[in-house]
């Protein structure tokens, strides 16, 4: 297992969020955990991009497909290492974020893709009311949660919240 | 007066472009000046001396067909007055995403940043990992994140002083330029995708320029019918009519052509292996920073001005000169002082389909060539670290293939198909993804990549006679399983 597998492997099980692609809401999940984990102060160097589903890297994906083959092949060699602690404490800090509040009716890739959304945008824009313009547009769907999305964002302290 | 006509540059493309006072003011601006010195091509004039243009002229070319695009799919005719201004508002926001699409980029383009890519896995491979009861880790390194040149770009619309002070004055803001820029898979809706797709102003422009630069005709492709059947399907989903299908088959295969036969020369392909690591010796050394931080720094302080193909080239020249580098280093950083490029020992080219076992397949040969560089420096007595492989990571005709959603190793199926050229289909009065009609060449080769790895070995001249070239060439295809090697 390479360098980049080992990582992602355990970004992904310390934020709880299974390495499984085979549905694709399992690898939006993958993409949208990892982008706020970027966003909170873990930074892979993956770069991400506007696409359908919000952001998106499909360097990723790339090697999140190599990783699920490395874990077919039975490679385990994940498990020999641990993320130094600059990259573990944001993630300990965000894992909350990633679980879908009570009060929210969304499956959890749909909650990530909300979340990501905003954070994306405001990170682009630095302005509140046009991330929110971009999220209705663009995600009308899941645009009803906008504000208690916004507001747990705010709780786990994201940059530019 | 036509506000896009206020100036008029000659360009040896598209020959007078019409430009407005805001483009004219952008293109004053120091950050966009600097773009003259940073090569579209970078390496390349070292083997076809006139492609030595720059993502100046370019991305003037990109402004221009940004707006030949949006007017092929806007038909101004029948507008009234307010109408008339919100078109000429979203003609001008296009045409500003094209003109700064490239704004972003480091010294030596694309090189640059497949160096930081290879800074980062072969100098810190560990980053960011500690073993399990040791004590052992690479954790001092934790900057594992950099910017690509889209995110400089978007950076540089958001703090240059002299570019947010431009915009200031008009209707547009740094975000609606840049949203332009990252969107990749889709536009706002009130615009098309024009700047990042298969069939775009970027790739149309750079495939006319690269091939009235280098001389040869792989990207003379047809823009004028081109951009006469543009389309915009009803559905906000911008596509090609029909017609024209065979001129969009003719486009993909000549940006194939270009990058198969040009791009990847393999002369230009070795250099370009040769100067990332050259780039990675000065960022170990500390005379290049690559942190987001310190690429804020540099706009902030109007130092990215200077940061330029001139500029990293200058720290090459002190390096050749300087005495402290050891013989792999000095052989390195000569090799591009001098243009004595390394010698391609071995090649296997191949065009296979793209899945996931083909992809692991191709794989696993580079990683057996990879394991016979010791056996070959210890063999021939030639120090390793001047031993090495590359691969063009499969060159595809198109985006994503026809089989992506069989395949679902490929991509996350509609992320990434957003990207596709649409044909417009008069009958069904919709468009589909080019792949999927039968009548496209498209249908076949999407599916197809062309694979090519290649092993080199840098060395004085003298030192690596064509005998001991043919020998080591030998050692290597009796060494390997796969006997298509040349």
């Amino acid at each position: 297992m390479d360098w980049a597998q080992i990582r992602i492997k355990l970004f992904l099980e310390t934020l709880g969020i299974s390495s499984d692609i085979t549905m694709l809401q399992n690898r939006i999940c993958i993409q949208k955990a990892i982008f706020l984990a970027q966003e909170a102060g873990a930074d892979l160097g993956y770069s991400y991009s506007w696409y359908v589903h919000g952001p998106y890297s499909p360097e990723l994906t790339t090697d999140y497909y190599e990783l699920d083959n490395d874990l077919s092949t039975g490679d385990e060699d994940y498990q020999k290492y641990k993320l130094i602690s600059a990259l573990n404490d944001p993630l300990q800090k965000i894992k909350g974020l990633l679980s879908v509040p009570q009060d929210v009716n969304l499956p959890q890739d749909k909650w990530l893709e909300l979340i990501s959304s905003i954070v994306f945008w405001q990170k682009i824009t630095n302005d509140e009311k046009i991330t929110k313009e971009r999220v209705k547009t663009d995600k009308k769907d899941l645009f009803k949660y906008y504000i208690p999305a916004r507001k747990v964002i705010k709780q786990y302290g994201l940059p530019g919240f | 007066m036509n506000t896009f006509e206020k100036y008029k540059i000659h360009d040896a493309i598209h020959k007078t472009i019409g430009l407005s006072q805001l483009e004219l003011d952008i293109i004053d601006t120091k950050s966009f000046q600097r773009l003259r010195n940073v090569k579209q091509l970078s390496l390349l004039s070292y083997v076809f001396p006139s492609a030595d243009y720059s993502r100046f002229s370019h991305s003037l070319g990109t402004c221009y067909l940004s707006g030949k695009i949006f007017d092929a799919l806007h038909f101004d005719g029948d507008l009234n007055k307010s109408e008339r201004i919100k078109h000429q508002k979203q003609k001008q926001k296009v045409r500003l995403a094209g003109l700064l699409h490239d704004i972003g980029h480091y010294p030596f383009s694309h090189v640059m940043e497949d160096a930081i890519k290879f800074y980062l896995h072969e100098y810190h491979p560990q980053r960011g990992l500690q073993e399990i009861n040791s004590s052992n880790t690479d954790g001092t390194y934790t900057a594992l994140g950099y910017l690509e040149h889209e995110s400089v770009g978007i950076k540089i619309l958001e703090r240059d002083k002299q570019i947010t002070e431009t915009l200031k004055k008009t209707k547009y803001s740094p975000t609606e330029i840049s949203e332009l820029m990252i969107r990749k898979g889709e536009s706002p809706s009130e615009l098309p995708k024009l700047i990042s797709s298969d069939l775009d102003s970027d790739r149309l422009d750079y495939l006319l320029r690269d091939a009235y630069h280098i001389g040869l005709p792989y990207g003379s492709t047809d823009l004028n019918y081109i951009l006469r059947e543009f389309y915009d399907d009803g559905s906000g989903e911008i596509c090609i009519n029909s017609k024209a299908l065979r001129t969009v088959d003719h486009f993909l295969l000549c940006r194939y052509f270009d990058y198969s036969q040009v791009i990847f020369h393999k002369t230009s392909a070795g250099l370009e292996e040769v100067l990332k690591r050259v780039i990675a010796f000065l960022i170990e050394n500390g005379e290049i920073k690559i942190s987001p931080e310190y690429i804020e720094g540099m706009i902030d302080s109007g130092e990215w001005f200077f940061y330029d193909d001139i500029y990293l080239y200058n720290l090459i020249r002190k390096m050749y000169k300087d005495t402290y580098l050891s013989d792999h280093q000095k052989l390195f950083v000569n090799s591009i002082v001098e243009r004595n490029p390394p010698k391609e020992i071995a090649k296997l080219e191949y065009i296979d389909d793209i899945d996931t076992r083909k992809q692991r397949l191709f794989k696993s040969r580079i990683s057996d060539l990879n394991t016979l560089i010791p056996l070959i420096g210890e063999k021939f007595n030639i120090d390793s670290q001047n031993i090495f492989v590359w691969d063009n990571k499969g060159l595809r005709l198109t985006k994503t293939g026809r089989m992506l959603e069989a395949y679902s190793a490929e991509a996350d199926s509609k992320d990434e198909l957003k990207q596709s050229v649409r044909i417009y289909d008069r009958v069904s009065e919709k468009s589909d993804i080019i792949m999927n009609r039968e009548d496209s060449l498209m249908n076949i080769l999407s599916n197809k990549a062309l694979y090519s790895i290649r092993l080199f070995i840098l060395a004085n001249p003298h030192t690596l006679d064509n005998e001991k070239i043919k020998s080591i060439r030998l050692f290597v295809y009796n060494n390997l399983e796969y006997r298509d090697w040349k």
